[in-house]
């Protein structure tokens, strides 16, 4: 087990946002995060990622208790741009490389030419889909146990979409764990591995793909109409 | 801990390359006017070099306040803390590249102030001319002493440094303890001015203990001054760490 979430809870001005999640995360799967807006699934990676202090539980990271040092394992893309204003494509680039031991340049450089975007390109000047397609590319360029990808799909056109999936799917092994939270769940429905339903900040049910399909005769975007 | 230091330096590059520039464009005007003998450009790249000089210093640390507020309420943060650096280590970065910002601007005027007074002396201007006239003063006056004035000025530095480091404490209380708070920027700016206060008299507080005088503080600026000032950055550090540590959700 890569990762786990112990009865993590966090509350917001006296409402549970995240309420006892508890959650093992297998390496060599790809983990969606399904659930509407406002459910919890952002402040539960936030908490993973430790940008966010629990209420209550704890985050148990590679079999020990998380510290600041787990950062060069966890890869987490938030949902908004977070680049600084200063940089370029280049400059993303050369920051992940001077922090995050094993960045893979190449395939960022690859991944930034194949997907349409240049070294020299502004990160202040960047379309919606090319900064989703940016974050994207230099998270799956380092080399993490896990992956956690906040609505890596919103707001971005079909093609993009398809590009990104690739990335992601390139990149998955049996060393590490992609997580993935969306409320767009047809677009993720065929490469997830593990579906995990929240609502109001707690964790629903949590499904074996295939099983749900084989077993239940159901997809994930069927249950999801069910349980929300 | 280097790297971060060298991105908390790039994000005030701008500023820099503005206070580079108008020290530059002093000097050329010093030294144009004193070649072309015109009193009028040379007051005028004395009049902007004292100005950049005297402001630059004050402005780098209050511009490292203003990058800290925005890196902890805006989306930046997560480039921040995203790398497997403690909260310790970043915000050490911190503070380590705003003295290091306001140390580089005061240099940077002191060696270019003292080189275009020199040059401006050897030239006939009136300028020039009263330009000699103190140097000659200082030469003819056995008792003047560059070490007081020297010392006043690393005082006042350390001192600035003192201020930015209260600012620091501040900006970490309002994005913390009182981030629930409607009125967090009005109380962290109101903290900012009674820890300042506080420290004051603090430090007339043990002068007075030392029984020193107020003519004595000026004249002989003591180890104790440094150490008092030192001491209480550090304390500030090690405040707004141990808060930002356990409190600080971005």
């Amino acid at each position: 087990m890569i990762a786990e979430s112990r009865n993590l809870t966090k509350v917001y001005r006296g409402k549970q946002v995240v309420s006892d999640v508890t959650l093992k995360l297998r390496g060599g799967n790809i983990y969606g995060l399904l659930g509407p807006n406002g459910c919890g699934k952002t402040t539960w990676m936030k908490m993973m990622t430790g940008f966010v202090k629990p209420a209550k539980g704890e985050v148990i990271f590679d079999g020990a208790p998380w510290t600041y040092r787990a950062k060069s394992e966890i890869a987490y893309m938030p949902t908004e741009a977070f680049f600084y204003d200063f940089m370029k494509v280049a400059s993303v680039g050369k920051y992940y490389k001077d922090f995050f031991e094993g960045f893979d340049e190449e395939k960022y450089e690859e991944l930034v030419r194949k997907v349409g975007l240049d070294m020299d390109m502004k990160v202040r000047d960047l379309s919606t889909g090319m900064m989703a397609k940016l974050k994207v590319i230099a998270t799956m360029s380092r080399k993490a146990m896990l992956y956690l990808l906040d609505e890596p799909l919103n707001g971005i056109d079909l093609k993009a979409r398809e590009e990104i999936v690739d990335v992601i799917l390139m990149t998955v092994s049996a060393k590490n764990v992609i997580v993935i939270s969306t409320h767009l769940i047809e677009e993720v429905e065929s490469f997830i591995d593990n579906a995990v339903f929240m609502k109001d900040g707690k964790i629903l049910r949590e499904f074996d793909t295939e099983t749900l399909r084989m077993q239940e005769g159901k997809s994930i975007a069927d249950l999801y109409r069910e349980l929300m | 801990m280097g790297n971060l230091i060298k991105y908390e330096w790039r994000k005030q590059r701008t500023s820099r390359l503005l206070i580079l520039a108008s020290l530059i464009i002093s000097i050329i005007l010093m030294i144009g006017g004193s070649i072309s003998e015109s009193d009028v450009v040379i007051g005028f790249g004395v009049l902007i070099i004292s100005i950049a000089g005297m402001f630059s210093v004050f402005y780098l640390g209050i511009e490292s306040l203003i990058v800290y507020n925005r890196d902890l309420r805006t989306k930046q943060s997560y480039m921040l803390f995203m790398v497997p650096h403690s909260t310790w280590e970043i915000l050490g970065a911190k503070f380590i590249s705003a003295i290091l910002q306001m140390f580089f601007a005061a240099v940077a005027f002191l060696i270019g102030m003292a080189a275009c007074f020199s040059v401006i002396a050897v030239y006939e201007t009136s300028i020039g001319e009263l330009m000699r006239a103190i140097w000659e003063f200082i030469g003819r006056t056995p008792e003047f002493n560059w070490i007081p004035l020297l010392q006043a000025l690393l005082l006042l530095f350390i001192v600035w440094a003192t201020v930015i480091m209260t600012g620091f404490l501040a900006v970490t209380l309002s994005r913390t303890v009182l981030l629930k708070s409607k009125f967090a920027g009005l109380i962290s700016v109101v903290l900012f001015f009674v820890i300042s206060g506080v420290t004051e008299r603090i430090h007339i507080f043990l002068i007075n203990l030392r029984n020193v005088t107020a003519q004595g503080i000026l004249s002989q600026i003591s180890f104790f001054d440094y150490a008092f000032y030192i001491l209480v950055c550090m304390i500030l550090f090690f405040a707004s760490g141990w808060i930002a540590d356990r409190k600080l959700s971005i």
